[in-house]
């Protein structure tokens, strides 16, 4: 009886020889191993990701973080995942190593790996069939998934113990970690924060009444602040601090409202808004204008804007002769002078509101204590604030005033940077400046040296006299009863021998409520 | 013939052996397998126990069991080494002339019992060493080749070592496999006092001639052992060298030579005929964890620590084996 004959008694009618026999087992064993080794892959991969989640948790409830903790930790757990499946998909299995496996989990003696070594490695066709039958009669076929079964390996028995630790960090109190620190909550912050807040929710239902974006957009930021300050996170010198930025940027805004206006070369803008006349609305009047010609209000309510355009360096002959133009929708030239107008209107009531925040700022800042800078807080960055100068200069002409815009502006800006108004070059002339308790809600001067050009100009005064500062820190009732401690007090401190009497009457003293004026000589200097 | 049929009749034969020296020999069931061992492997063995034990009687029914020329050597102090190997003698013939002649010793045989080898000097016991190694015996400038198969099966007394002399190592490298004879149990005891105060000993038969005993030979070597078996050997080896990365704490610490590459031959060599028993072709973990104790204990030297601490070195073997993987990066089961 040949070999492959007898193998055949044992195959269970199969017809195939044996060496094709133990081919096919084991590429049945290989897939099977490799699915095992893909799962095991997957709980390392869950073992990591939970790992990874919990720090992540940990972290977002430690610290603010832009994402949510469920978010994080998905995450995690996904890549992690994903990541070890693809490591394990693309690990393949040695088919050897796996007939080891096979047979050592199988007590086959080695039969099956000698077999599958000698048919695949040394290519010995009669050696590995005599093995292959040898094989075959061992143990094959045998089932796949028996020998290499999908199970919770040791990874996934402590990603169990992961999520466990993950489900305590998310649900478990950390504030203990979080190191709380105590804040002395400062009522009068508080009080400008609900002040500024009210005043910010309503000044940004103005601006998106109106259509004001800047404006709009620092009402969000002063809203915000309040909210701040009102709930205590910020005391006063943080609050100081963050009302002084607020302060800076709305001027920044004010005046990028204005040079916004003035790219259409409205020439010089005023500090001030003037009423507009009914009816005056640029775009009626342009609506009206594109229908048909201007009737007898249109043409006096640009009469009245006349100024205006003429500041904007519109030709006078222009002005003139623009509204006698009758053919409908051919009058161009009113129409650019309609839109220009419309600009300037917008520029106007965004630096209204603008101006209108600024105060409250400013007020805010006094009522927390800033008097010595509440002065320097018309020399802003980027603002034209020495008026006195200005006055005195008005009639030098106007190619000067410009010059000295410029340089002023200069000025502002490196007082700016210097951190504090209070410690740049025009300190001195502040105290020399004439102060009236009229002027301090007209504003500081606003003049974009851009806008420094022939023409008139308008300055308006703003002076706030200073305020002492205000103690907003209540009294705090202190124990007199200093006796208990004075020997404490003096043993434990280092002072001239000759003061220890000194010392323990003044504490006694403090006791009865009165201070010892009289003091031993020292002639040899006390410590 | 087929494998099945030549390990069919292999099985056959060795059981039939096998019986016939348990007709004598009670028990001793591992230094019957690790003599047969070395029987098909071609190598020679060195039988270790205390006196009483049967293994003198055990080799010489294993050579009433053979059809081989049987030959033995009790080893004492002033034994010559050409009371082994044999001696130039002077012979007159009938014209009165006289010549040298080559007058063959002992050594001249197929299954040699060198009884209590340990009792000879050193000297003679290297006699031994050119025979056991090369199967022949070179007399002045004559060499002299021994028939085969040809199989030394030693002797020895671990407990009288008083007028003793031990082995050296290059001897004792020699022997495929030192097999210890242990102490018999309280029912072979029974047995062994039924079997030898009544009747006579029984007689027995020879059933394996010298060319079947060949064929058996050339079939333990046929048998196939695998890469990542062989590896597993070597490993096991290396794990006796105290400076290999493989080695074990013990061994680091008590070792001071390894086990040679005669070593490695010798476990591979066994393991093959253990696989033949028990009907394989191919060599197994199993069969090369059996084969290593007996093939290393001899082979492994202590240092000076090992020695003075009384390390045993079937612990040191046992932990060599426990501690190597049969996959490497895995522990063994």
């Amino acid at each position: 009886m040949s070999q492959v004959a007898g193998a055949r008694s044992l195959w269970l009618g199969s017809a195939r020889p044996a060496r094709e026999r133990l081919s096919t087992a084991m590429a049945a064993l290989t897939r099977a191993r490799r699915v095992q080794r893909l799962v095991d892959h997957g709980f390392f991969g869950l073992l990591v990701g939970l790992g990874l989640a919990t720090v992540a948790v940990l972290v977002a409830r430690l610290v603010p973080l832009p994402y949510a903790p469920w978010q994080l930790s998905s995450a995690a757990v996904t890549i992690a995942v994903a990541l070890a499946l693809l490591a394990g998909w693309q690990r393949r299995p040695d088919s050897l190593d796996v007939a080891i496996r096979a047979d050592l989990a199988l007590n086959l003696k080695q039969r099956l790996s000698t077999a599958w070594e000698i048919m695949t490695v040394r290519s010995d066709p009669e050696l590995a069939e005599r093995l292959s039958v040898q094989a075959v009669k061992a143990g094959l076929p045998i089932h796949p998934g028996r020998l290499f079964p999908l199970r919770v390996n040791r990874w996934g028995q402590l990603s169990a113990l992961a999520a466990i630790a993950l489900l305590l960090v998310s649900v478990v109190d950390l504030s203990w970690m979080q190191a709380p620190v105590p804040r002395e909550v400062d009522e009068q912050v508080v009080r400008e924060g609900q002040r500024l807040g009210a005043f910010g929710r309503a000044m940004q239902d103005r601006a998106r009444r109106e259509e004001l974006p800047r404006s709009e957009r620092q009402a969000e930021r002063i809203e915000r602040l309040g909210a701040r300050m009102e709930s205590g996170a910020l005391n006063r010198d943080e609050a100081l601090g963050q009302l002084r930025g607020m302060r800076e940027s709305l001027d920044r805004e004010r005046m990028q409202a204005l040079a916004d206006a003035n790219q259409t070369d409205i020439g010089p803008l005023r500090g001030e808004s003037s009423p507009l006349a009914p009816g005056s609305d640029p775009g009626a009047m342009r609506g009206r204008t594109q229908r048909g010609a201007p009737d007898s209000a249109d043409t006096r309510a640009l009469a009245e804007r006349l100024a205006d355009l003429e500041q904007s360096g519109v030709p006078r002959r222009d002005l003139e002769n623009a509204p006698r133009r009758q053919m409908p929708g051919d009058n161009e030239q009113l129409r650019q002078m309609l839109e220009k107008l419309a600009q300037i209107d917008r520029a106007r009531r965004e630096d209204k509101e603008l101006q209108s925040a600024r105060e409250q700022v400013r007020l805010a800042l006094e009522n927390l204590g800033e008097s010595a800078d509440g002065i320097g807080d018309r020399r802003d960055p980027g603002i034209n604030l020495d008026f006195d100068e200005e006055e005195d200069r008005g009639a030098k002409g106007q190619a000067d005033a410009g010059a000295d815009a410029r340089r002023r502006s200069e000025t502002a800006r490196g007082a700016a940077r210097s951190g504090s108004l209070g410690d740049s070059s025009v300190a001195p002339q502040r105290q020399l400046a004439p102060v009236g308790p009229d002027a301090r809600d007209t504003g500081p001067v606003l003049k974009p040296e851009s806008q420094a050009r022939e023409g008139e100009v308008f300055v308006t005064e703003a002076r706030v006299p200073p305020k002492p500062g205000r103690p907003s820190v209540e009294n705090v009732m202190m124990s007199s009863e200093f006796a208990s401690q004075v020997e404490e007090v003096l043993s434990k401190e280092q002072y001239p021998a000759h003061y220890k009497e000194f010392v323990r009457r003044y504490f006694l003293n403090l006791s009865k409520g009165r201070v010892p004026q009289q003091q031993p000589t020292d002639n040899r200097g006390a410590k | 013939m087929s494998d099945e049929a030549r390990l069919a009749l292999a099985h056959e034969r060795l059981e039939a052996l096998r019986r016939q020296i348990q007709r004598r020999i009670v028990g001793h069931h591992d230094l019957i397998n690790g003599i047969l061992a070395c029987l098909l492997s071609s190598g020679h063995a060195l039988l270790e126990g205390v006196p009483g034990l049967g293994k003198t009687l055990l080799v010489k029914t294993l050579s009433d069991a053979l059809h081989l020329e049987f030959a033995r050597i009790q080893f004492t102090p002033d034994l010559m080494p050409a009371d082994i190997i044999g001696t130039q003698v002077v012979l007159q013939d009938e014209e009165g002339r006289r010549h040298f002649q080559f007058q063959q010793g002992p050594v001249f045989t197929q299954l040699l019992l060198a009884d209590e080898i340990n009792r000879a000097t050193p000297k003679t016991q290297s006699a031994l060493l050119e025979a056991m190694e090369e199967k022949r015996v070179t007399v002045g400038r004559t060499g002299h080749a021994l028939q085969e198969p040809f199989m030394v099966l030693a002797t020895q007394n671990p407990i009288e070592m008083e007028g003793t002399y031990p082995l050296p190592e290059a001897q004792l490298d020699r022997f495929l496999l030192k097999l210890n004879a242990t102490y018999p149990g309280a029912d072979e005891l029974s047995e062994i006092v039924d079997r030898t105060t009544g009747a006579p000993m029984p007689s027995i038969e020879p059933v394996l001639s010298a060319g079947e005993l060949l064929e058996l030979r050339e079939l333990v070597r046929s048998v196939v052992i695998a890469d990542h078996v062989k590896d597993y050997a070597i490993r096991m080896v290396l794990a006796t060298h105290a400076a290999n990365g493989h080695a074990t704490p013990m061994v680091r610490r008590y070792v001071r030579h390894g086990a040679s590459p005669r070593g490695l031959l010798a476990i591979v060599l066994t393991a093959k005929a253990l696989a033949l028993f028990a009907g394989r072709i191919n060599v197994s973990f199993d069969d090369l964890a059996a084969a290593a104790p007996p093939a290393l204990r001899h082979r492994i030297l202590l240092n000076f620590e090992g020695e003075a601490e009384g390390i045993d070195v079937e612990n040191l073997i046992a932990e060599v084996i426990r501690e190597t993987p049969t996959v490497p990066g895995e522990t063994r089961a």
